[in-house]
């Protein structure tokens, strides 16, 4: 699906180094606010990639940097390998803004023939490929439809189809499932799943941590301008634990729910950080930190040898959310 | 240019989708309802009567026979050929009885009655001539010897014409060849007003030139005063919203993801802008051109350039509405902002006006120079002379005479409220006689308490001693003055040539009791040291023939070579139009007389009357016609001179002159732009690169022939001609008022558009133009717009500026 307009393959989706902006208000008594601090980030080709951040972090100046809405005070921002920004660039670009308006006096059709016009996309061509988009955005129905008569969740299915007119290599997507229903919501996560599994790189900007976890295999963190994490959603637990290092596998904890004599259970567990706590219905609940499958093993028959009944075994992650619950509450507490 | 073609569609979407458009289109539609009912038709004149329009019988029958019969004039011959056997005996014999009588002024009135009866049977088969489709041929009239109306007609294709109006062409084709056949009036029009009848609901009759007139010029105030006021306020208030909107969050961040530039997606929404006004106005003044055409027969092409015309200003102030749109993002800013600019240009455009006209109340015309002194004639009629103390000039003689301080106060005011326009063709002041003095025939008004009266009061001074004094009165109607060696010559209208003897007093007249002599009085004893105005004398004038004048149109149409003293003359005679040269010979008692010499007819592209102005300079005599045409003619051999060049002025002459070697030819257009001939150099024919070209008042050539100049209202400056070189300039020094106006106001309003000033472009399009390129129009002496397309060229630079500031602003500035 995405088209090969680039020379390199081979560069990353998007690329920053040291990114700054600072805007300036103001004529006489000029007023700084710095947006972006330094930030440095890569996102790969064919990966779905999320960006966090609280209100005010960044996110959105970001994607304006990376689309040529604004520009960059300093540092380095590339997008498939050229210049952020470049009208070349933006060529290969699908970008679904967060509050998207839709001239009111179009239909579903029209729209997309206005939209694609501007992506320098023929007519001939957009009519020829409109009906399968709308099928796949689920509005096909309403395609005749004055925007007018459109609900918030409608335009955004109509942002998305619009914004793969032109078949993008990177698809820029701000806050995609707001104003959707839960249904329509999954329905918009197989989609970016789907093109995913095309090779379209998705760059996801999401306040709903839970969407983005689900969908993303790398995450940004941004909070006040600098960016706090960049990794695998999978690797945040790991990160927090090291204080930040990125690309470190395996991150959590086990959690045994066991039934026998206390002071049993606590040898069992001798020599190895554990949480012992004592449920309502007498079943006693340690927690240890990630282990080996081996480990773990030895533990259930040291537990077993114990006389201890096993009622359980979980392995247990730290949510997205913890870990940015967590990483925003300590940058603002740092700060 | 996909994605900006997108755009323009997309904005051609929203102007059919707003609610506004329709609002505004319903009421062009009421309008047009309105104005549907109204109705012209008009009735053609061709009738021939017997008498009615056979005033002078003899002379159809005269021509009849001495050009058709003959075969001289083929338009007559095709009339003559035409008549039936008996008719062509009957005319035959009529035309013998008229040789008989001799004399056939002298006929009774019984006489001519019983010669215009026996024409009947004339009338009565030019009538079956009139309704024959085909009497017209075209070889068999020439050139120009059919009129605009008839060219209009035969343009359509005969064959195709109404019976009415092939019947209306070949009356003006039988006018044209027996022009003794009353002309056929205009076409008469009858306005109705249908109202759920088809009665008239009311009627009045008109001309067709007047309800033309009348339409013409009611279209072009409700253009300028309706469209270019108030209708465009109302497109700036619909359209103030589309730039600011564009600028929505949710709009513009997906606008400028597309591969689009900045500066393209403004033109483009700017484009946009225009088309829901352009929308509107295609609709209103097709459907209005499409009224005037079928509801009242005015087809008028030029009309449809208001549709362009209207865009365009709207779009110059819509840059102005765009470019805050930009910057504020609110359309109210927008709307306000651009109702302050028109207000600035309407200022700027007023305080012009005002203060030009003010100054073109100083200007000054018709100079002469010697040595260091020079004169020159003001507005007024006054002589003013070089003041090289006060460095300025200053009232030399004052033969306008006022009733009193009121006047002079009425004057005063008049001056700063209305641009003083030069009388035509002033009569010119030469130098004379042995003392080198300066004569010049200028006009004295009286108070009109007492009677407007004119007198041309001839006026004689020394520049020397800068002061000029009356010593008698000219024929009213001198129209020139020529230096001699033993006087001037002086020709009047009617082209007769007197000699006034400058060496000779003027002979005392008693006092013209219905004038206010004390005036006279008043102005004589201020300038000639005491002359009381009983004193004022009419002068000894010397005819000098000719035998057979020809009446002159103004004072341009006749030229003397200074060197022989002949005397060229312009004469239009029976469609005609010739050159005569007059030649002095001592008559029988030895007193010089001017008699005709040789002749030559002139082809200026036409055969209707037509002012022609003359210079006669050394063996040249160079005639420019009033529909700009240029001939020049060998003086010996009469005989036209070819590839001399053309003047692309397509406007009327307003001053020639040349100079006393017979070296150069200036002319002087009403654009005021300076034209200079190098008889000498093959005739060459430039536009001499001086200062103040297109703002010359006036030009002539001093006795060393050097080029004097009027420019900048009162800039002399005398050049030679042959390097273009300043050789002498009086110039007073601007004061505070015109520096102002020079270095600001001048400035500012060439920059700034011209909203009051569109509407001239329409009237140039429709009427001017055309008559600029219609070779049977005179311009002489018709007012001329110096510029017509010059407010085109401002606005546009203006509305290029405020784009070009917009995309900068748009480029660099974060959303």
């Amino acid at each position: 699906m995405p088209s090969s307009q680039t020379a390199n393959n081979q560069t990353p989706a998007i690329q920053v180094e040291s990114l700054s902006k600072t805007y300036s208000q103001g004529l006489i008594f000029k007023k700084r606010h710095e947006a972006l601090k330094d930030v440095t980030l890569t996102v790969n080709r064919g990966e779905i990639f999320g960006m966090l951040g609280p209100n005010g972090a960044g996110k959105t100046t970001f994607l304006k940097i990376m689309l040529g809405v604004i520009r960059k005070t300093s540092g380095k921002a590339s997008m498939l390998g050229l210049p952020a920004g470049s009208r070349k660039g933006r060529r290969l670009v699908g970008y679904l803004p967060e509050h998207l308006r839709v001239p009111a006096h179009l239909t579903g059709y029209q729209a997309l023939e206005y939209f694609g016009n501007l992506s320098d996309v023929p007519t001939k061509v957009v009519r020829a490929k409109r009906e399968e988009l709308l099928e796949m955005v689920g509005l096909a129905q309403r395609a005749k439809d004055n925007v007018r008569q459109y609900s918030k969740g409608m335009l955004q299915r109509l942002g998305l189809a619009q914004a793969l007119l032109h078949d993008p290599e990177l698809l820029v997507l701000d806050e995609p499932t707001d104003g959707l229903d839960p249904k329509a919501r999954a329905e918009m996560r197989q989609i970016i799943r789907d093109l995913k599994d095309r090779g379209v790189t998705i760059f996801l900007n999401s306040h709903l941590l839970q969407e983005v976890e689900m969908v993303c295999q790398r995450v940004a963190i941004l909070d006040k301008g600098a960016l706090r994490y960049c990794g695998p959603v999978d690797s945040i637990g790991q990160f927090l634990q090291t204080g930040g290092l990125e690309g470190q596998d395996g991150s959590g904890s086990i959690e045994f729910g066991l039934v026998g004599d206390k002071t049993a259970i606590e040898g069992c567990f001798t020599g190895v950080p554990s949480e012992v706590r004592v449920e309502e219905n007498q079943m006693i609940s340690v927690n240890i930190p990630t282990a080996t499958q081996s480990a773990i093993d030895q533990t259930v028959d040291r537990l077993r040898s114990a006389g201890v009944s096993i009622v359980s075994i979980n392995r247990r992650r730290v949510s997205l959310e913890d870990a940015f619950l967590q990483i925003v509450d300590e940058s603002s507490f740092k700060n | 240019m996909r994605p900006y073609f997108a755009i323009i569609v997309d904005s051609f979407r929203a102007a059919f989708a707003s609610r506004v458009l329709y609002i505004l289109l319903a009421i062009i539609t009421l309008l047009f309802l309105a104005i549907a009912p109204i109705r012209l038709t008009e009735t053609l004149d061709w009738k021939l009567g017997y008498f009615a329009h056979m005033p002078n019988p003899d002379s159809v029958v005269e021509r009849l026979i001495e050009k058709g019969k003959s075969g001289r004039t083929k338009s007559v011959e095709r009339v003559w050929n035409q008549l039936s056997p008996e008719t062509q005996a009957t005319v035959t014999k009529l035309y013998e009885s008229l040789d008989d009588s001799g004399n056939k002024d002298d006929k009774g009135r019984r006489e001519q009655r019983r010669f215009a009866e026996k024409c009947f049977p004339l009338v009565d088969e030019l009538n079956e001539m009139i309704a024959d489709r085909d009497f017209f041929r075209p070889d068999d009239w020439g050139k120009y010897s059919i009129n605009s109306e008839a060219q209009e007609l035969i343009d359509q294709g005969v064959q195709s014409l109404s019976e009415d109006r092939v019947k209306r062409l070949n009356r003006l084709l039988l006018s044209k060849a027996l022009p003794a056949l009353s002309k056929p009036t205009g076409s008469t029009m009858t306005i109705y007003y249908w109202m759920y009848t088809y009665d008239p609901y009311w009627t009045f009759t008109a001309s067709k030139k007047t309800v033309t007139d009348v339409v013409s010029g009611l279209t072009t105030v409700l253009f300028d005063k309706f469209l270019l006021s108030i209708g465009l306020f109302i497109g700036i208030f619909v359209t103030a919203n589309v730039i600011p909107q564009t600028f929505n969050p949710g709009s513009l961040n997906l606008l400028l993801s597309k591969p689009i530039t900045r500066s393209g997606l403004f033109i483009s929404r700017f484009v946009g802008g225009c088309t829901q006004v352009a929308i509107c106005s295609v609709y209103l003044f097709v459907g209005t051109w499409l009224w005037l055409g079928l509801g009242i027969g005015f087809w008028e092409r030029a009309f449809l350039w208001s549709v362009p015309i209207y865009i365009f200003v709207f779009a110059i102030y819509y840059s102005v509405s765009a470019f805050f749109g930009l910057l504020y993002r609110s359309p109210i800013l927008s709307v306000v902002m651009t109702v302050v600019f028109w207000a600035v240009c309407y200022s700027v455009g007023m305080s012009h006006l005002v203060i030009h006209g003010r100054m073109q109340n100083d200007r000054i015309y018709d100079p002469i120079v010697m040595g260091d002194k020079a004169m020159a004639l003001d507005g007024f009629g006054n002589a003013v002379v070089w003041d090289s103390a006060a460095n300025d000039w200053s009232v030399a003689a004052e033969p306008k005479m006022f009733g009193g301080p009121e006047m002079k106060n009425q004057i005063a005011m008049n001056q700063w409220l209305i641009t003083l326009k030069r009388r035509p063709y002033q009569m010119r002041p030469v130098i004379a006689g042995k003392d080198q003095q300066v004569y010049a025939g200028l006009t004295a008004i009286f108070p009109p308490q007492e009677g407007t009266y004119r007198d041309h009061k001839a006026v004689v001074g020394s520049l020397t001693e800068s002061r000029l004094a009356v010593v008698g009165d000219l024929p009213r109607n001198a129209i020139s003055m020529f230096s001699v060696d033993d006087g001037i010559v002086v020709v009047n209208k009617s082209g007769r040539f007197d000699l006034w003897d400058v060496r000779r007093k003027a002979v005392e007249n008693k006092p013209n009791a219905n004038a206010k002599l004390g005036s006279i009085g008043t102005l004589a004893g201020k300038f000639s040291s005491g002359d009381s105005p009983s004193k004022v004398s009419s002068l000894k004038l010397i005819p000098m023939g000719p035998e057979k004048p020809v009446r002159l149109s103004n004072t341009f149409s006749v030229a003397m070579n200074a060197a022989t003293q002949e005397i060229a003359v312009h004469r239009y005679d029976d469609e005609t139009h010739s050159i005569v040269v007059y030649k002095v010979e001592p008559n029988e008692s030895g007193a010089k007389q001017y008699v005709e010499s040789r002749s030559a007819t002139i082809d200026i592209g036409t055969d209707q009357k037509m002012k022609c102005c003359l210079a006669f300079a050394d063996n040249t005599i160079v005639v420019v016609a009033g529909n700009g045409q240029l001939v020049t003619v060998d003086a010996t051999t009469m005989k036209p001179i070819a590839d001399v060049g053309s003047i692309e002025t397509k406007c009327g002459l307003e001053t020639m002159a040349y100079s006393d070697d017979g070296k150069w030819v200036a002319m002087m257009f009403a654009n005021q732009k300076l034209w200079l001939m190098d008889v000498d150099d093959d005739r060459k024919l430039v536009q001499p690169k001086i200062g103040g070209q297109g703002n010359v008042s006036s030009v002539s050539f001093d006795a060393q022939s050097r080029l004097c100049v009027i420019d900048r209202e009162n800039r002399l400056t005398v050049y030679d001609p042959s390097t273009l070189a300043v050789e002498k300039r009086f110039a007073p020094a601007d004061g505070l008022f015109e520096m102002i106006y020079r270095y600001a106001i001048h400035p500012i309003y060439r920059v700034f558009p011209k909203p009051g000033e569109f509407y001239k472009i329409t009237s140039y399009l429709s009427s001017a133009r055309d008559a600029q390129n219609d070779r049977s129009v005179d311009l002489i002496g018709d007012p001329i717009e110096q510029n017509p397309l010059g407010p085109l060229w401002s606005g546009l630079g203006f509305m290029v500026l405020m784009l070009a500031l917009s995309c900068v602003v748009f480029h660099y500035k974060d959303f």
